[in-house]
């Protein structure tokens, strides 16, 4: 089974994206902030992983970077969810090593599509 | 509840307010002092969220209003524009816009349009006049769809560094319709030189699609990688097939910004974000119902383990030794998980203090005078129920204390005291009790105002003696209300009367004490939880009764020569220095007359309720006990005088008497 970490300050967001991808058959672990991310990333390896960018105590450009300095996430897919406000968000998650992003609001089939064609 | 979309939004709704709480709290701390950018940043933060999550679930009023919000606060964060107090007045007042919306969504509560659109407008006059609705990602370019495209994708060097896969983009272009693809492979430099983490491929696509496609439909599905690739879609045309004379090219723009710079610069940007404490405690949501099924269960073992503990009694059954020392280790770890079980349903009382520096504020302003709030103790725990009947109370208190108690600016400066008036919310604990005190440094209650209304009102006699004390605790009689005139803010048909009420049911107590021209304080009084209480059991014509402990002064036996029979019903008796009514529970429960013989060594319990003493004649005092409170008007209908029942060891059901109900009893005779 391919595996998911979500990282997402938000619970209904964590709920909505973790619900969703186990329906498709991942297996998905939640964090609820960068720091926590990175902990759950480096203690076990994902095939995907999710963050929000606004996020406290690590946000997640931050903590994109510093996974993709991990050596086992050198090419790891890492989505990030991004509002469309946050154009120069995506430039700035980019440059630190993100893979793509899910524009904010989407919904659960959106989501899955996107995460289905990442992992195909 | 069970379709999982709903289930988020439940979440979402309990996010929200804690996000709509948490901005006021962080705007509440600026409001006034120094700014801190981190608390700007929560601020965001939360408004982002709340977009965020609105958006997702198709709430596009809040969505709407959240942006402008998130569009100003952006401005602030940035530093192009300052926090002004017209930005601050103008945050508090999106965040009733806030509430009224995620009450719109959440119980269909009608919109404020009036309100909400002109808060809508201040932000965006503040914004000064930026464009605010939401922009769609992509301005819809007109561009005719071709059938035929010839792309070509040169990847640079990085693209895989991102975790991106180029073949998954040509995979995806295959959706659109057939394709031939030719891979160039002559950049790849020799194997000494090669550095495996690069790309050095570029592709050459043409795409033959049934239906028109748009060249947004191709290059969105290299949006990911716009920057780290040249794209260069051209449209083939019948006429011709040549690329070079196409009418029509697009290309993406070749970013010339090179990676290491801009990731120099963000990480700079990052750093105070990860420099952060953690402060996140750690919970989990739970639904109350489930909680309180847990607690009804462990009403039911509290019961079982005290049927039980009548077989620990070493005299009666010595042969069972073991079992008696294993009952009193059941009895041990069931008492420790009742108090564990109830703590779940505790909040810190801050749940219900923190609604007053804003509401303080708000009224300040709108009096003119100049207020603070102290809080002392709020994180103090109480039930929950508690806590959310107690709000009401609580705001009419502080209500009264601002509009009548604290005195405006001058007159306090001409009293010799500070201009700005403080208003003091203290919670403690005192022996299973919680305490809650609200004291303020104004004029103190008006004791000849008071005096003068309530004879005006009929609540006393004009040759009444009373002492000041006495006069105070008038303003809680039914009917009574000092505001000469009915302002805005307090006298709106709920009167101190009302506070007490509500107080009462909570089974808590509440006094008044004051001083002219020092302030006045109120003193409530309530039990932790609703659902255990400390009784003593009595017997009444063998059936058992409950009194609560809490209201209980004391027990004493009488004889017949110390009552006193005042006219055809009432029975006095004197009890340290004054003499009290005594009510009978047989007759007051219709319970068959004693026999003669009964009467002359009678039990009385005193009790006292409003700062009113009596006695409560019983047959018989046994245990006391904490008993689990059965509502019973939940199974089976509202009786005065009777605040619930329990069910005892023996599983017999014992009714608590609700000691206050019946003291109008007494006022009657």
């Amino acid at each position: 089974m391919k595996k998911i970490l979500a990282v997402d300050d938000s619970a209904s967001m964590r709920a909505m994206v973790t619900f969703t991808l186990k329906g498709q058959g991942y297996d998905v672990t939640e964090a609820v902030n960068g720091q926590e991310g990175l902990t759950k990333a480096s203690q076990g390896k994902y095939d995907l992983v999710i963050s929000d960018v606004n996020m406290p105590i690590m946000d997640g450009i931050e903590f994109i970077r510093r996974l993709r300095e991990l050596d086992s996430y050198k090419f790891t897919p890492i989505l990030m969810l991004t509002t469309e406000s946050g154009l120069d968000k995506k430039q700035e998650g980019k440059a630190a090593g993100a893979t793509g992003w899910i524009v904010k609001p989407f919904d659960p089939q959106k989501l899955a599509a996107v995460v289905a064609k990442v992992m195909r | 509840m069970s379709d999982p979309i709903e289930r988020f939004k439940a979440v979402f709704f309990e996010e929200g307010a804690e996000a709509i709480d948490a901005i006021e709290n962080n705007l509440l701390s600026i409001d006034g002092g120094p700014v801190d950018p981190e608390t700007i940043n929560d601020i965001f933060r939360a408004a982002h969220s709340l977009k965020g999550g609105s958006a997702t679930f198709g709430m596009t009023a809040l969505t709407e209003f959240t942006h402008v919000m998130e569009t100003l606060l952006d401005k602030v964060r940035s530093g192009s524009q300052s926090l002004s107090q017209p930005i601050v007045d103008c945050l508090f007042s999106s965040l009733d816009i806030l509430r009224n919306l995620i009450s719109h969504y959440q119980f269909s509560d009608a919109i404020d349009q009036s309100k909400m659109l002109a808060v809508r407008n201040e932000l965006e006059a503040l914004l000064g006049g930026g464009s605010a609705a939401p922009t769609p990602a992509n301005a819809n370019e007109q561009v005719a769809g071709h059938k035929q495209w010839q792309i070509s994708f040169v990847p640079h060097a990085n693209l895989m560094h991102t975790g991106n896969d180029p073949l998954k983009f040509i995979e995806e272009l295959e959706e659109l319709g057939s394709i031939e693809v030719i891979c160039h492979y002559d950049k790849v430099p020799d194997i000494s030189e090669l550095n495996p983490l690069d790309l050095n491929l570029s592709w050459e696509i043409k795409l033959q699609a049934e239906k028109p496609v748009e060249a947004e439909q191709i290059s969105d599905i290299f949006m990911w990688v716009e920057d780290e690739c040249d794209l260069t879609l051209t449209p083939i045309t019948h006429k011709t097939t040549d690329n070079t004379e196409a009418t029509e090219t697009r290309s993406t723009p070749a970013q010339s910004v090179s990676g290491t710079s801009s990731s120099a610069e963000v990480a700079k940007a990052a750093e105070p974000a990860a420099a952060q404490k953690g402060r996140k405690s750690q919970s989990i949501r739970v639904d109350l119902d489930k909680i309180d099924s847990l607690i009804n269960l462990l009403g039911e073992l509290v019961i079982t383990q005290s049927m039980l503990s009548i077989f620990n009694d070493e005299e009666k059954y010595p042969q069972f030794e073991r079992l008696s020392e294993g009952l009193s280790q059941l009895e041990r770890h069931t008492r420790d998980l009742q108090d564990g079980v109830m703590r779940i349903r505790m909040l810190p009382i801050s749940f219900c203090f923190s609604r007053f520096p804003r509401m303080v504020r708000d009224l300040g302003k709108q009096l003119n005078k100049s207020l603070r709030v102290d809080i002392i103790g709020e994180s103090t725990e109480v039930d929950k129920t508690v806590i959310e009947e107690l709000t009401d109370p609580l705001v009419h208190l502080v209500r009264n204390s601002v509009d009548h108690g604290i005195e405006p600016p001058d007159v306090r400066l001409a009293k010799g005291k500070p201009a700005e008036g403080t208003i003091t919310l203290k919670a403690f604990h005192q022996v299973g009790n919680i305490i809650i005190e609200i004291n303020d440094d104004g004029a103190g209650l008006n004791t000849e105002k008071i005096h003068a209304k309530a004879i005006k009102s009929g609540i006393i006699h004009e040759n009444s003696q009373l002492s000041e004390q006495e006069i105070n605790e008038l303003i809680f009689a039914p009917g009574f209300s000092t505001a000469e005139q009915v302002t805005d803010l307090s006298g709106r048909g709920v009167g101190m009367d009302v506070v007490k009420r509500n107080i009462q049911s909570l089974g808590g107590t509440i006094e008044v004490r004051s001083q002219k021209d020092k302030g006045s304080s109120f003193h409530i009084r309530l039990p932790l939880t609703l659902a255990i209480l400390d009784g003593q059991l009595v017997k009444v014509a063998g059936e058992t009764y409950i009194i609560p402990l809490l209201s209980i002064i004391e027990s004493i036996q009488l004889s017949d020569k110390d009552i006193n029979k005042v006219g055809r019903r009432g029975v006095t008796f004197k009890w340290r220095g004054k003499f009290i009514p005594i009510l009978d529970l047989a007759a007051v429960f219709s319970c068959p007359e004693r026999q003669a013989g009964e009467q002359d060594k009678r039990l009385v319990v005193v009790v006292e309720s409003d700062n009113q003493q009596y006695g409560i004649h019983v047959d018989e005092l046994t245990s006391h006990q904490q008993v689990v409170v059965k509502s019973l008007e939940a199974n089976y209908g509202k009786v005065s005088e009777l605040s619930g029942a329990t069910i005892l060891g023996d599983g017999s059901v014992a009714l608590i008497i609700d000691v206050s109900a019946l003291s109008a009893r007494i006022r009657v005779h």
